[in-house]
């Protein structure tokens, strides 16, 4: 870490911090009451470091859901979020890899950028994020469809054999999806949320959910030329 | 639990995770391990993206007020779609709308009308 976070700056006091890492920039930025002026360009440097990644994979995010203005309100409220509270949440993990840790931090910005994407689709304001060590960590738990293809041909059927009201479900289920609780419940303010935006009941919402899975595996199967039940093989 | 409905549970949930994977894998979900951001990153240095002027200076965006995050622009089509839907169904069914849902239509109208002109 450089000299410069330990010295209260002033405010004609170049603060340099190009050679901090991360996680002490980070720290640095819960130093808001004692130094300002270092909290804040630890922010301008965090920012310098990961806004060009976080916008892109907004942008990704946000296609067909408000495209790149959104992308450009996710990005910085994402960091204004960090700046402001998110920052002492933070829990620096054991990596000394730069990569790894520089993955660590996008991790964690992804997750605050996810919730905060979460909540505005549902008129919400954002709770306090933590992101623990086996949620970010769990690599050995990760799978992928092997053939990008198949995804990508999945994703257009979305599109086409899908009702906008059931894209709209699977895709913010979807966001609450987790691998290592596949038949976890929705939770009841995102079914209330979803129930008020399509006047639907929360059974409702689980019938459509279902209808949609299944339409989408057939004309996903009727793709890959076999039944239904060979879908799951295209994997 | 009968086994066919329980084999009918387990096909349903082993298509939702490859649905999940064919989301994350074309960026509907925000990256948020350690090995996704590594898979988005690769995608990025193959098709770099420069930041739009409205992020490009860092202390801007820290003093400018919050935004709103004008995502889900597509819902407001949506909940016309509903309308519709139940109208035609309705209609359909041959019979009247009942009241309270004629006057949540009504309400559902009007804040749409005053969203879009906020």
């Amino acid at each position: 870490m450089s000299e410069t976070k330990s010295t209260p700056a002033s405010s004609s006091e170049k603060i340099d911090l190009t050679e901090d890492s991360d996680y002490d920039l980070l720290e640095m930025m819960t130093w808001k009451e004692s130094d300002p002026d270092v909290a804040r360009e630890a922010c301008a440097e965090l920012y310098r470091r990961h806004a060009k990644y976080l916008f892109p994979v907004c942008r990704n995010y946000a296609r067909g859901l408000g495209g790149d203005e959104a992308a450009e309100d996710l990005t910085s409220e994402t960091f204004k979020h960090v700046y402001e509270k998110g920052a002492s949440t933070f829990k620096p993990g054991s990596a000394s890899d730069p990569d790894r840790m520089r993955r660590h931090v996008r991790a964690w910005l992804g997750r605050i950028a996810h919730n905060l994407a979460c909540n505005a689709y549902r008129g919400r304001t954002l709770q306090e994020i933590r992101l623990e060590q086996d949620q970010w960590d769990n690599v050995a738990e990760q799978e992928r469809l092997e053939d990008s293809e198949s995804s990508l041909r999945l994703l257009r059927l979305m599109e086409q054999v899908l009702t906008e009201r059931e894209r709209h479900i699977l895709r913010v289920t979807a966001q609450y999806y987790d691998r290592r609780k596949p038949n976890r419940n929705l939770p009841d303010e995102v079914l209330e949320d979803l129930g008020r935006q399509w006047g639907i009941t929360h059974e409702n919402i689980r019938q459509i959910k279902i209808r949609a899975l299944k339409k989408l595996e057939e004309a996903f199967a009727m793709e890959m030329g076999g039944p239904a039940t060979q879908a799951q093989g295209a994997r | 639990m009968n086994g066919s409905k329980e084999k009918a549970q387990t096909s349903q949930g082993d298509f939702e995770r490859v649905v999940f994977e064919a989301m994350q894998q074309g960026g509907w979900i925000l990256p948020q391990t350690v090995e996704e951001v590594r898979r988005a990153e690769e995608e990025l240095a193959a098709n770099p993206v420069q930041l739009p002027p409205g992020l490009a200076d860092p202390y801007a965006m820290l003093d400018q007020p919050h935004r709103r995050i004008r995502l889900g622009g597509q819902l407001e089509v949506g909940r016309d779609s509903i309308l519709e839907e139940n109208l035609a169904q309705a209609a359909r069914e041959g019979e009247g709308i009942p009241p309270e849902v004629k006057e949540q239509m009504r309400k559902d109208r009007e804040a749409a009308e005053n969203e879009k002109d906020g």
